[in-house]
């Protein structure tokens, strides 16, 4: 039973009790009067305990509305400045601008108090806004201006030797001066870049790292000599794993003897088997041991990420030698098919269509490929014909007329690629080293047999900060749970559910500067200071708040229109009709004796 | 004396009068001579004592030039009477004796003489004095601006010029305690005429083949001093007169870099850099490396050269070939020619030599090659590339060899041309004996004839009319094919667009000629247009070269149209296709080519390793034991590199080395100057193919595994 029906019992059998007294009263003038009085107090009595409650549609509730500033506000508008101010920033307290250590517990004391909030300033966490939409409290976000530096950059975290280091970014420069700049590491400035006045800009800074380990390259902005930010940029450079190579031919050629010679002067361990005649073969092997190469069988194969082979010593192979050669393939090792002329021999390049092209009045076609210099390479016609695209391949060179010159298909766990640009050499011969290193380094690059790595690594956010929550996932296969080591304790791993080899971890680093975390095998991971990226963690949490302020308003936009208060009688008012009416009660007594 | 009065009142404004003109005149003089000397001292560096004779002299002439010196009293009198009325225009009367004045006269000029005495001294007297005055001020202000311009803007020059002339910047050097006073003594090679300098200091920059000498004054108790070049080279000093005074001798030929040991100790690593003599520097500006001087123009050429050296050249010749014949009869005559100028080490020579071919006895079809050969004052050559000048041969262009044989492409016209030169040259002959209206008719004539050639050609190159862009009137005669009923289909844009558009073929494409083929019949055309020209405004001398320009073009795009095939006499047997590829070759062993291995550069990757453990090391205070081995790998290699370059590479080397004997108080300013050297050392990567990653039993494996069973 509840408290409310036990008063009104009480009170209904008080009241009773107490009419049944006044109508057995001998002085029965004012009865009336009295009884009414003693309703009256009967039910004050009752309302002391019972609350009385009615609705009503709120006022402005300016009273329930304040405003919260944080890092950054601007100022305000006019109307804003009747409303209660907080602050958890203690360089915007003021007189009227009360500092609050933690809006979370400043919320959960002052729920009833606030109805709505208004932010100013770069805006608060994401967990405060979970807390807010708790406590149904409805919030408005103003956006300051955007902040002056590098609101943006990305950059790959860990690249391989050899291979461009790209910073890309935006720089939103609000001086009346232009800013410049600059990519510098290892005591080099490596790429720079001006940043005009008053303009926002996007920017892209390269290198080619030259050394192994992990590196903070760093990014300062100069203006007129004076360093303005110098942010950081921890790049992991790995050195580079070789895949082993067999190169089949049917015929030596010019274009097999300097990709041999380049791999050999690299350090790749290559095979190379020549026909010279029938049955006859050339076989040579650098930085490789001497093997039989005249059968060409799995166990052979096995042995080699990547097969590079015309397409004629691919159609002479027997039907033994294809089918172990098509087997590898579909294990995940590599095949690069040179073709020099329009028709398909072999069962391997048939998928691909190839077509003569339209004889053209240049002698030269300039090649582009992704990751190829800003110069296009040219290269000699030739026999002139393409690679028919089709949905099934991927086009990785290409001409000028978007003719493709090389293309990969997927066949089992491995890659086909058929290549038709069969004069390569000529870029060796006329000293284009560059363009011969990035156009095989990509064919074989996409081709080769991929590196089985134990373990993966990853983390979020991508900006691991000191005393923030970082959340590390470990992918191996793996029936007990990993514990990964790190500097400063060990972290035990949940695993996912529905992907049975991925663990995750919570990390809260405690010291800045390159972490290693190690399980099995080990990673690196930088840990960023908290004042390092101001200008692009300030931009993220605006645009956090920006955002989580419009997904507020779309849900609380009708929730606003009905919203009315519930507001309860005050008791003083029943305990003063209890009193009033007991008083009358009793001096009615008296004055009738 | 009431004479006397009025006359003294008068000549003492005249004294005075004059006392401001000399005044002021002596201020002229004065800011004339401060603007001279000043002028003087800025721009050809006179000393300002200067400003003593020039003052003399200056104030001389404007004395002399000035005329107070003619200023008389009636001069005076008139002035006064011209400003004061109350004087009555008879001031005058007061200069005259009293005794030859009238009675009218006398009574006023006892009237003037009161008011003579009262009137205020004259505000013009001052006016001399206070323009002086003002001028004098402003050139003071001038001179005090232009003496602190010149100070900003001259010193700085002047500064620089003399500090890079007598010695090296100052480098902060760490000098080691024993040492109380050195000096380093150079006395540069003949060769760069410089003087000998001393220095104190130890880095050194000298030129090549300088004699250094050290003098070394040590301070306690000292027993060897050595130097030490390179790391390896030890060489002791030797004791000069006092017991702590050293000097060394020591040519240097090559860079690198030194330290000094005092008993044992040694000092920070200095800079020995080398500047080496340069060769001369040979540029022809004119003429153009092949040259074709075109028959009918004079066979002269005009060569301009500049040759540079850093010292000093000596000597400077043209070699010129002349090549005179053809086929297997060519002969070769070598011969030097000198420029018209002296060489007596000068730093800089800019001549030009007029080559006149026919003194040299060039004819047509003969070929002269040539080039410039310098020498420097320190006994080094160079050599210019090799230039070209040909005269072509005309006898071999008015030649009717080829045109027997062959596909004959062009003859009527080809005849043509050449007949117009024969024609012009038949006229030229003639100039002389025919009246000037002929021979300007004549060559009118041979002008028309120019133009008729000139549009035969172009009809080859689709040309209709002169190559002019009138379009067709709708009434030109003729239509382009389209059937004038046919109405465009609804949509057809192309159709509708037709209809009123006058299409032709584009003239470029109207022909069946190559691109090549149609751009000299082009070139062919313009040399006919200049011809033209000529001949119509009757400079029938200057069209001779252009026609025989278009002949050679002609004569070239003939040839071009030929194919030849040389006889053959060898008879192959028929080949059997049935035996091909059926030889027993079983006893053909296949090559046996042995493994080849190349060695990592270990050295590089320890290079590169090095790089990753200094930035380890701004980490860290400590390193692993390999990483140590890197870093004395690095130094080595640095040390290596700072022998040929220490101003780059020195700063470096003692950094690594701080790192190296400490590195747990490795600073960043050290780590930085290492990793910098370093990067500099190995060389930027290409990219090169490697394997991507990839981790079994991933998801991708899984799918990959349910889609292939």
């Amino acid at each position: 039973m509840k408290q409310e029906h036990i008063v009104i019992i009480l009170s209904t059998l008080l009241l009773l009790f107490l009419i049944w007294k006044e109508i057995k009263r001998l002085n029965r003038s004012r009865l009336a009067l009295r009884i009414i009085l003693s309703v009256i107090a009967v039910i004050s009595l009752a309302l002391l305990f019972i609350p009385v409650t009615f609705t009503a549609k709120s006022a402005d509730g300016s009273s329930k509305k304040i405003i919260l500033v944080t890092a950054g506000a601007g100022s305000e508008p006019d109307s804003l400045s009747r409303y209660k101010h907080i602050t958890t920033d203690l360089r915007n307290s003021s007189a009227n601008v009360e500092f609050i250590p933690d809006l979370s517990i400043y919320i959960a004391g002052h729920a009833n108090d606030i109805s709505s909030i208004h932010i100013t300033g770069t805006g608060i966490a994401e967990h405060e806004w979970e807390m807010l939409n708790e406590y149904k409290i409805s919030a408005s976000y103003d956006p300051p201006v955007s902040p002056t530096g590098i609101v943006q950059a990305d950059w790959p975290r860990s690249i391989s030797r050899g291979s461009q280091l790209q910073v890309q970014g935006i720089y939103n420069n609000r001086s009346g001066d232009q800013v410049k700049l600059v990519l510098s590491g290892l005591g080099t400035s490596l790429d720079s870049v001006i940043i005009g006045k008053d303009s926002s800009q996007v920017f892209s800074l390269s290198c080619q790292p030259a050394h192994n380990g992990n590196t903070l390259y760093e990014l300062h902005s100069v203006r007129s000599d004076h360093i303005l930010s110098a942010e950081k940029l921890p790049v992991i450079i790995h050195p580079v794993v070789k895949p082993r190579i067999l190169l089949i031919n049917s015929s030596p050629g010019f274009e097999s003897k300097f990709l041999g010679t380049w791999l050999y002067e690299n350090n790749y361990p290559v095979a190379i088997k020549n026909t010279v005649s029938r049955d006859k073969y050339e076989q040579q092997f650098l930085n490789i041991k001497a093997t039989s190469l005249t059968a060409v069988n799995s166990t052979l194969l096995e042995n080699f990420d990547l097969l590079i082979a015309d397409d004629n010593a691919l159609a002479e192979l027997s039907a033994s030698a294809a089918a172990a050669v098509k087997l590898q393939v579909a294990k995940g090792m590599g095949l690069i098919i040179e073709v020099d002329s329009s028709r398909s021999i072999s069962a391997f390049s048939r998928p691909f269509i190839l077509r003569k092209q339209s004889a053209q009045q240049t002698t030269t076609r300039s090649l582009s490929w992704a990751g190829a210099a800003s110069r296009k390479p040219q290269l000699a016609a030739g026999d002139w014909f393409a690679i028919q695209p089709d949905p099934f391949a991927q086009q990785l060179v290409t001409d000028e007329h978007q003719a493709v010159i090389a293309a990969g298909r997927l066949s089992g766990a491995g890659k086909v690629i058929l290549n038709t640009a069969g004069t390569t050499y000529s870029w060796v011969l006329s000293g284009a080293m560059d363009s011969y290193s990035s156009f095989w380094s990509l064919l074989i690059s996409k081709a080769a047999r991929p590196h089985k790595k134990e373990t993966g690594w990853r983390y979020s956010p991508a900006f691991p900060t000191v005393d923030q929550q970082t959340i590390l996932t470990l992918e191996k296969t793996s029936v007990a749970p990993p514990v990964i080591k790190t500097g400063s304790g060990d972290l035990y791993t949940d695993q996912t559910p529905y992907l049975p080899d991925t663990w995750t971890a919570n990390w809260w680093p405690a010291t800045p500067g390159w972490q290693t975390l190690s399980n099995t095998d080990t990673a690196s991971i930088y840990v960023f200071e908290e004042t390092d990226w101001p200008a692009a963690k300030r931009t993220a949490l605006i645009n956090t708040n920006i955002m989580y302020a419009e997904k507020q308003s779309s849900t609380t936009d009708t929730k606003n229109k009905v919203m009315t208060a519930t507001k309860s009688v005050p008791v003083w008012l029943f305990y003063a009709a209890l009193l009033i009416a007991c008083s009358f009660l009793w001096w009615e007594r008296k004055a009738a004796e | 004396m009431p004479e006397q009065n009025g006359h003294h009142i008068i000549d003492k404004l005249r004294s005075k009068w004059q006392g401001n003109y000399l005044a002021g005149a002596l201020l002229w003089g004065l800011t004339l001579s401060a603007l001279l000397s000043t002028l003087l001292n800025i721009f050809a560096n006179i000393s300002w004592w200067s400003l003593a004779p020039i003052a003399a002299v200056s104030v001389a002439i404007v004395y002399w030039l000035r005329p107070f010196k003619r200023l008389s009293n009636e001069h005076i009198t008139s002035f006064l009477n011209r400003n004061y009325p109350q004087l009555e225009e008879s001031s005058q009367l007061l200069l005259l004796p009293a005794d030859s004045l009238s009675l009218l006269q006398q009574l006023q000029k006892q009237k003037v003489e009161k008011a003579i005495g009262a009137i205020p001294a004259p505000k013009d007297m001052l006016a001399p004095l206070k323009k002086a005055g003002l001028a004098f001020a402003s050139a003071l202000v001038v001179c005090a601006m232009a003496i602190t311009a010149q100070a900003h803007f001259f010193n700085n020059t002047g500064a620089d010029t003399s500090v890079s002339i007598s010695t090296p910047e100052k480098i902060k050097e760490i000098i080691p305690p024993g040492i109380s006073t050195f000096s380093v003594l150079v006395s540069p090679p003949a060769y760069t005429k410089m003087p000998k300098r001393t220095q104190e200091q130890f880095s050194l920059k000298v030129e090549d083949g300088s004699q250094v000498r050290w003098l070394i004054k040590t301070k306690g108790d000292i027993d060897t001093v050595r130097l030490r070049f390179n790391n390896k080279e030890s060489v002791l000093f030797k004791r000069a007169g006092d017991n702590d005074e050293w000097q060394l001798d020591r040519t240097i030929k090559e860079s690198g870099f030194y330290q000094i040991e005092l008993g044992g100790n040694s000092s920070a690593l200095y800079t020995l850099e080398v500047i080496h003599d340069q060769p001369a520097n040979i540029r022809i500006i004119s003429p153009q490396q092949y040259t074709t001087i075109e028959p009918g123009r004079k066979p002269v050429s005009n060569l301009r050269v500049q040759i540079t050296d850093d010292y000093g050249i000596i000597n400077a010749q043209i070699i010129a070939t002349k090549a005179s014949g053809k086929g297997e009869s060519v002969s070769f005559k070598e011969q030097q020619l000198s420029f018209p100028v002296q060489f007596n080490g000068q730093k800089n020579v800019e001549t030009s030599k007029l080559i006149d071919l026919a003194s040299m006895g060039l004819q047509g079809g003969d070929e002269l090659y040539f080039y410039i050969k310098a020498a420097d004052n320190h006994g080094q050559e160079s050599r210019s590339d090799m230039y070209f000048i040909s005269l072509p041969d005309t006898a071999e262009l008015l030649s009717m060899s080829g045109m027997e044989s062959g596909v004959d492409q062009f003859p009527e016209y080809f005849r043509s041309q050449r007949q117009i030169i024969m024609d012009t040259e038949k006229l030229l002959k003639e100039q002389s004996s025919i009246s000037k209206d002929t021979f300007n008719v004549r060559s009118n004539q041979l002008g028309i004839e120019q133009k008729l050639l000139r549009l035969r050609y172009g009809k080859f190159l689709g040309e209709e009319n002169e190559s002019g862009g009138e379009g067709h009137s709708p009434d030109d005669g003729h239509d382009h094919g389209h059937d004038a009923g046919e109405e465009p289909a609804y949509g057809d844009v192309q159709s509708m667009i037709d209809q009123y558009a006058h299409k032709h073929d584009n003239a470029e494409d109207a022909t069946f000629f190559e691109p090549a083929q149609k751009a000299q019949l082009k070139a062919i055309l313009t040399e006919m247009w200049n011809s033209e020209l000529k001949l119509r405004t009757y400079i029938a001398a200057e069209a001779l070269p252009y026609q025989y320009k278009a002949l050679r073009l002609l004569k070239d795009l003939q040839q071009k149209s030929r194919a030849y095939v040389s006889k053959t006499s060898i008879k192959m047997p028929p080949l059997k296709p049935e035996k091909r590829l059926t030889a027993n070759l079983e006893k053909i062993v296949p090559p046996n080519i042995p493994a080849k291995q190349t060695a990592e550069d270990k050295r590089l990757d320890q290079l590169r390793n090095a790089v990753k453990a200094l930035e380890l090391l701004k980490q860290q205070k400590q390193l692993p034991i390999e990483d140590q081995q890197n870093l004395l790998a690095a130094e080595r290699a640095i040390s290596e590199k700072a022998i040929a370059q220490p101003g780059i590479f020195l700063p470096a080397l003692s950094a690594a080395r701080t790192i190296i004997s400490s590195p747990a108080s490795a600073t960043k300013q050290d780590i930085l100057l290492t990793q910098k050297a370093l990067q500099q050392i190995i060389k930027t990567d290409r990219q090169l193919p490697q394997k991507s990653n990839s981790r079994p039993g991933s998801l991708s494996d899984h799918y990959f595994k349910k889609l292939n069973p």
